[in-house]
């Protein structure tokens, strides 16, 4: 599945849930995901078509655009 | 007082051996700590006095008949409240546990009792073991014995607490980012987080089942050391093998510090302790260079997506019909995990084996890594997020960021307390090589000889 497109459904799923408080965190989470597909050693899988080569979590760019949980 | 501050395991067993002491008075002394500051520090769930006192009286009259358990005999221990003892409630600091009680013996305390270590209580933690800080607990929150207004450290908060406030003499925690040691450090103790699977989490409220550990808190090495003896799985051997008074001390160990991600966002008065103990490991033999561990800055997602993952498939039927009995930050933080896609953990799993590929490398030509346990000093009670420098992380992040890397990849590592930094304990981290713990014990116990030696 597509980060973008999950990203959008979870905060729509955790609203109905009644779990407005999760935003943040599931923005945190989002962060980290980007920043572990982007890893080099993560390279087998297969690319995330929704990240084009110039985006944040483009394959070449190991940096997430923000700091997930645990990274600098 | 009946033993001077600092007494190891060891000479207060030659004590009760040679009669100037019993089990009985250690845990009366330990009671009368409890009865006298656990009202503020909160460090207990639950106080066994009876039982306590009981099995020192029998453990006092095998003595006196000759017979010895070992060096463990009549010691008074704390357990955190994840780890069963039978007939005993297990809460996890959690509502969700109330009513529980414990039919048998985790084999980790039923070890640990055979050996005569006497459990005084069951400590408090960070609920169900999810949180660095010992604050969200269904009991209120621990705090800090050295500044009761700032935090312990967590989750195993009680479990320090009660070592460092003399309440027991050592503690059973766990550690699945640094539940051991960032307590331990926090606390001015030692913390000792096995190589992964060496002691049975059986009996253990589980967290994340590949993350964790089951490890002890105590006063030295030393104690560490007969405590891990006692509690890894194995046979016992009948010379009391792993048992010894004292551990083995390594002579000039040759010490590696990462230090690129490691030692890139420290408090100042963090990098100044850390770079205190340093010169005086080196000033006392250690040789001590740099060593790279490439993807470092990787750890924080793969820890995040395995330990959220896991965490939310233990708690998935609880979290659906009794959501309200969680604190609300734990369950917030269980919730998340059920959005962690499935690929997105086997990623995780792939990162674990190259990380664990990387330390292993770094530790190739090295005794142990040495680098702080914490990168910041112990927070006041409360404190959300922390500045360092130009970067703002929560207090989450920051209290597991030079931990987390060791759960992921299973070595070894012991916190222990390397003076102060900012008026408050705190603790350098040594790395060992996996299934190696005892060698990782040595070299901890001839750092932490020298750093006593030039303080």
């Amino acid at each position: 599945m597509r980060l973008d497109d999950w990203c959008e459904q979870a905060r729509r799923d955790a609203a109905l849930r009644g779990l407005p408080d999760l935003d943040p965190l599931l923005d945190m989470l989002f962060r980290a995901t980007r920043a572990l597909r982007a890893a080099d050693w993560a390279r087998e899988a297969p690319a995330d078509p929704a990240e084009g080569a110039a985006g944040p979590g483009a394959a070449d760019d190991k940096r997430p655009s923000a700091p997930p949980e645990g990274r600098r | 007082m009946i033993l001077p501050p600092g007494t190891t395991i060891a000479e207060t067993g030659a004590a009760l051996r040679r009669g100037a002491i019993t089990a009985t008075a250690l845990v009366e002394e330990c009671l009368a700590a409890i009865a006298e500051r656990d009202g503020v520090l909160n460090a207990f769930i639950t106080v066994l006095a009876d039982d306590a006192r009981r099995q020192a009286q029998a453990l006092d009259a095998e003595l006196t008949r000759g017979l010895d358990r070992g060096p463990l005999h009549g010691i008074p221990i704390s357990l955190k409240d994840i780890v069963d003892l039978a007939g005993a409630p297990t809460t996890a600091a959690s509502r969700l546990r109330d009513g529980h009680r414990a039919t048998a013996d985790a084999p980790v305390t039923a070890r640990l009792r055979a050996a005569g270590a006497v459990v005084v209580g069951k400590c408090n933690l960070h609920e169900f073991a999810f949180g660095t800080t010992g604050e969200e607990s269904a009991y209120g929150p621990t705090r800090n014995p050295h500044a009761p207004e700032h935090v312990p450290g967590g989750s195993s908060s009680g479990s320090a607490v009660s070592v460092a406030a003399d309440m027991a003499l050592a503690s059973i925690g766990t550690d699945t980012g640094g539940s051991i040691r960032i307590p331990a450090s926090c606390c001015g103790v030692v913390g000792l987080k096995p190589t992964h699977g060496e002691v049975s989490a059986a009996g253990v409220v589980p967290l994340a089942p590949s993350l964790d550990h089951v490890g002890p808190i105590a006063r030295s090495v030393a104690d560490a050391a007969v405590l891990y003896g006692i509690m890894r799985d194995g046979p016992h051997r009948p010379d009391g093998g792993g048992q010894e008074a004292e551990p083995p001390v390594a002579r000039r160990p040759r010490l590696g510090i990462p230090r690129r991600y490691f030692l890139d966002l420290l408090e100042p008065a963090v990098e100044g302790a850390f770079a205190d103990t340093a010169e005086r490991l080196a000033r006392t033999g250690c040789r001590i260079d740099d060593v790279d561990i490439p993807h470092a800055a990787d750890t924080g997602p793969v820890y995040l997506h395995t330990q959220l993952a896991e965490a939310a498939e233990r708690h998935r039927a609880d979290l659906d019909v009794h959501p309200d009995a969680y604190g609300r930050g734990v369950r917030l933080r269980l919730e998340l995990g059920r959005y962690v896609l499935a690929e997105d953990y086997v990623r995780a799993q792939r990162g674990r084996r190259v990380l664990t590929a990387e330390v292993d490398a770094a530790l190739e030509d090295h005794a142990a890594l040495l680098l702080p346990t914490l990168p910041i000093v112990p927070p006041r009670l409360g404190t959300a997020s922390i500045a360092v420098g130009d970067t703002t992380e929560t207090t989450r992040a920051l209290t597991l960021r030079l931990t987390q890397l060791f759960d992921v990849t299973g070595h070894p590592a012991i916190s222990i307390p390397c003076g102060t930094a900012g008026g408050l304990p705190a603790g350098v981290q040594l790395v060992g090589r996996r299934g190696d713990t005892e060698r990782l014990l040595a070299v901890a116990a001839a750092c932490e000889a020298a750093i006593r030696r030039l303080s």
